[in-house]
């Protein structure tokens, strides 16, 4: 069955939109001002009109799979929004397979957040003005991941920034959020930059920028030799944004940063969605990024890099939003290690469980920090397991999840990029070690995080102490269906050679995303290996749970590792991120500022406004100088005359005599 | 070269210059009747005998009887001796007037001495004039046959030129 | 050095002065008078070339200078007594009203 004109993803998108337009416009205007809005009217209706899409979504859902047909997907050709030359952009909604996962992943977890936030943001002086930037962000989500086009894509890309920019900078008045919020714009800026060339090189490469036809094309031979030369920059320019967006090396700086924001804005944005952008964009041009070996290793390095540096960094934080800030940067470099390996699935796949556990973990470190008012330092919580059970428990699940304990939804999914690294063609040896470094940082920092938070000695001040309470409902709920998600996940990714012993359980994630992101993972089309799988499997099993008991046991007692077994200074380069800003303000931004004081101060003071000034200034002396033989005496004049003359008689006597 | 000749000539270089220098206008003025009367007498040495008497009624009979009637009417003083004031205009226009003299000596001298002698000839030589009967009547019969209308034309400038005059000298600028 | 080169230099001597006298003096009379010299030289020039050269144009138009003096004389001096009236004085420097 060929779908015509479905109106359901429309729908999908506009209803975001309607939030924030009553959000933004109608309730301000109902109550004369955002600060009097009511902060349940407020987050009732953006839960509401973010809920419409996710009810539409799984609608939408239902009829793909209900479809049946090999590829199957719904269309909504709203207009034509731009047309020349060449270039012809309509603006068209797709959900297909893969954009349906995320459309469901954003969807529900913005739900589930919205729903949380209208109780973690009860008491905000600015509610309206909060709700209605989440329902424009969730616009722009859903519009980058159905745009059916590169341009499409681009606009919800800068939407999601600029609504990013938007939230991390929601307490405005804070300089220093206000600024984090800018560092993200800017850092993302540079990314903007490669994305927009790497998409016009595109453009003027093959004369679309419909993905589907993108992907149509560079199959056929003779477009790939017309791309040879140029495939492996245009790739390497979208990954750039890619950085920019998905936080990783060198762009990752803004996202730590951007853990100023409201604690559920980092859920939302930060964790499950907006920074998976780059994944997924990736993921949808996947013809394309196969088409250049070069880019893939770039990128499978570059994943791989950041994945563990940004792990190690985690091990000395001792904010929680930091901590969980990084582990999501290091998470992401897990997602582009394994898109550049090729195995887009498997990126996919942790890229959803990553949303479920990160989501949980932020949610919950949101409610943990609700009820140490406001406190984030994690050296002053601390057996807060008895106080805060119904977080204590999801957290668990979530941090089990993260870490890759068994039969949680990370243990798939990891599992399945370390064994990408050395099964696929494009694996290298070492990257799978670095993969397992990173997992078993993962399983320690998380353990850590666990146990300063929830075990070992009270640490808070009486005041905290007195105020510890557990979490509203509304808060709850959304951390309980987000630890159902993050335990049973996974399941939908079973690799088939413990779907044998399971009772065959089919790879169901990867059967579903073949037709989009067709698999190039060896196991998942059905050549076994078993040995080297098990092996994985089961060694990875085995250091998550160690290291993670590991992380638990030790930060009982202490609070940092370099209190059992020493290495201070590593320690302090680690707390203070490897100096990565330092170093970037002394190699870009000083010089920086410098070549601007410079072109300030010597070429426009001097040099520009010198010529200027100069300019004015000698023609008013010559002029002053001249003003004298302008006497008004007519007999001077005659004299002035009498010399042109004289001049006129010479050229004639030297003409005619 | 007739004596005479050079003496008119030397005299009016005289007179002129007496006249720059002069102070009092009445001075100035007579030195400029004398130059007008050396000047009608070269004409006449040189054969032009109408334009030396035109040189004699006009000019140094009407005119500069209006210069002299004038200057006494408004009972000049003497000029105060204002070039002392400006000295620096008075040696660049006397540096200047060298220069340009000084040029145009030049330039007559290389005439007489490369071109002159080639020169176009016009039809009316010392004898074709004597044989049609003298310079007056030759001249005459030019302006009132080859350049009639001139004449007309210039005789018209004249008559608005003395009604300009009386409507100038009568009206009050206010 | 003949009859007609001595005739060219006092010309242009007599020019000369004429143009000195517009220069320097300070009258308005003089520089009248100056004019008068300078257009007396022109004549002196024109009739000199046109009578070695055998011709009567020069003479004509000797002729109409003397005439064309004559007017501007006349205006010219009418100016003179109507600026003398006006400013009580004849120099040149006297009228002034229109000095910005």
């Amino acid at each position: 069955m060929e779908t015509t004109n479905s109106y359901l993803p429309l729908l999908i998108l506009i209803s975001p939109l309607i939030g924030f337009l009553c959000n933004g416009v109608l309730l301000p205007l109902a109550y004369k001002g955002f600060a009097k809005t009511s902060a349940n009217v407020a987050g009732g209706v953006a839960t509401f009109f973010i809920g419409i899409s996710f009810i539409v979504g799984c609608m939408s859902f239902f009829q793909l799979m209900t479809q049946g047909n090999e590829n199957p997907y719904l269309l909504t050709y709203c207009f034509e929004w731009f047309n020349f030359g060449g270039l012809h952009i309509p603006f068209e909604l797709k959900i297909d397979k893969l954009s349906g996962i995320l459309v469901l992943i954003i969807s529900g977890i913005g739900t589930l957040i919205h729903l949380y936030s209208t109780s973690y943001m009860h008491d905000d002086e600015c509610v309206g003005r909060y709700f209605s930037y989440l329902n424009l962000f969730c616009f722009n989500m859903l519009l980058l991941v159905m745009g059916n086009n590169l341009a499409l894509l681009f606009f919800g890309w800068e939407g999601v920034g600029l609504c990013s920019y938007l939230l991390i900078g929601f307490w405005y008045t804070d300089s220093l959020k206000a600024d984090a919020g800018k560092k993200a714009f800017i850092v993302n800026r540079i990314g903007d930059l490669g994305f927009l060339i790497g998409m016009f090189l595109l453009f003027r490469e093959l004369g679309t920028l419909n993905f589907s036809e993108i992907n149509a094309m560079v199959k056929s031979p003779e477009v790939i030799a017309r791309l040879a030369p140029s495939i492996s920059f245009i790739c390497l320019s979208l990954f750039v944004g890619a950085t920019g967006k998905s936080a990783q090396i060198p762009l990752f700086v803004w996202l730590p940063d951007a853990m100023s924001g409201p604690t559920p804005v980092s859920a939302l944005i930060h964790a499950a969605t907006m920074v998976t952008a780059g994944v997924y964009m990736i993921a949808r041009m996947s013809p394309v990024f196969d088409l250049s070996e070069l880019a893939l290793s770039v990128i499978a390095h570059t994943g791989a890099i950041t994945a563990l540096f940004a792990g190690s960094i985690a091990i000395a934080q001792t904010d929680i939003k930091k901590v969980l800030a990084y582990s999501t940067v290091s998470q992401l470099g897990f997602m582009f290690l394994a898109c550049g390996v090729g195995a887009y699935q498997t990126a996919v796949f942790h890229l959803m469980t990553h949303a479920f556990f990160k989501a949980l973990l932020f949610l919950g470190s949101g409610s943990v920090i609700h009820a140490c008012s406001g406190e984030q330092d994690m050296t002053k919580m601390g057996a807060l397991k008895k106080y805060l059970p119904h977080t204590h428990l999801t957290m668990l699940i979530g941090s089990l999840a993260i870490s890759g304990i068994p039969f949680f939804s990370g243990f798939f999914s990891k599992d399945e990029i370390l064994y990408s690294t050395i099964a696929l063609p494009g694996g290298v040896s070492y990257l799978f070690i670095v993969g397992v470094l990173t997992a078993c940082l993962t399983a320690f920092y998380t353990g850590r995080m666990m146990s300063l938070t929830f075990y070992g000695n009270e640490r808070m001040s009486h005041d905290v102490k007195h105020h510890l309470h557990e979490s509203p409902f509304l808060m709850t709920f959304p951390l309980y269906v987000l630890a159902g998600l993050a335990a049973l996940g996974g399941f939908l990714g079973v690799p088939h050679l413990m779907g044998d012993y399971l009772g065959h359980m089919p790879h169901v994630l990867s059967t579903w995303l073949d037709p989009v992101v067709p698999a190039r993972h060896l196991p998942l089309t059905g050549v076994k290996i078993p040995l080297h799988e098990g092996v994985v499997m089961v060694g990875s099993s085995i250091f998550a749970i160690f290291f993670y008991f590991l992380g638990v046991k030790i930060f009982t007692k202490v609070m940092f590792l370099k209190d059992v077994i020493g290495g201070a200074g590593f320690h302090k380069v680690l707390e203070n991120k490897y100096y990565i800003d330092e170093i970037y303000d002394a190699a870009i931004v000083i010089p920086l500022k410098k070549i601007s004081a410079f072109s300030g101060n010597i070429i426009d003071k001097v040099m520009v406004d010198g010529t200027v000034n100069g300019l004015g200034r000698g023609i008013r002396r010559v002029s002053s100088g001249l003003r004298v033989l302008q006497t008004g005496d007519i007999q001077s004049y005659g004299l002035m005359m009498m010399g042109g003359l004289l001049i006129v008689v010479f050229i004639i006597f030297k003409v005619l005599v | 070269m007739s004596i005479v000749i050079i003496i008119l000539s030397v005299i009016c270089a005289i007179l002129a210059a007496t006249m720059l220098f002069a102070k009092n206008p009445i001075t100035s003025a007579l030195c400029l009747l004398g130059v007008l009367l050396m000047t009608a007498g070269i004409y006449g040495m040189i054969g032009e005998h109408l334009i030396a008497t035109i040189q004699l009624v006009v000019y140094a009979g009407a005119i500069m009887v209006l210069f002299i009637f004038s200057i006494m009417l408004l009972n000049l003083d003497k000029e105060s001796h204002d070039h002392s004031k400006k000295p620096a205009v008075f040696y660049t226009a006397t540096a200047l007037g060298l220069v340009l003299f000084g040029l145009i000596v030049y330039g007559i001298n290389q005439h007489f001495t490369y071109k002159f002698s080639t020169r176009a000839m016009g039809q009316f030589s010392t004898e074709v004039v004597q044989q049609l009967g003298g310079n007056s009547k030759v001249l005459s019969h030019a302006l009132f046959s080859q350049f009639y209308v001139s004449f007309e034309v210039i005789s018209l400038a004249l008559l608005i030129a003395i009604v300009g005059a009386v409507v100038l000298a009568k009206r009050k600028i206010d | 050095m003949t009859n007609d080169m001595l005739l060219q230099i006092l010309a242009a001597f007599l020019f000369t002065m004429g143009m000195l006298v517009v220069l320097l003096r300070r009258d308005t009379i003089m520089i009248l008078l100056g004019i008068e010299l300078l257009l007396n030289a022109a004549n002196l020039s024109l009739v000199a070339f046109s009578n070695s050269m055998a011709m009567v144009e020069g003479q004509i138009q000797v002729f109409f200078v003397i005439t064309i003096a004559a007017a501007e004389s006349a205006i010219g001096l009418s100016i003179v007594v109507n600026l003398y009236r006006n400013f009580g004085s004849i120099k040149t420097g006297s009228a002034t009203n229109l000095k910005g």
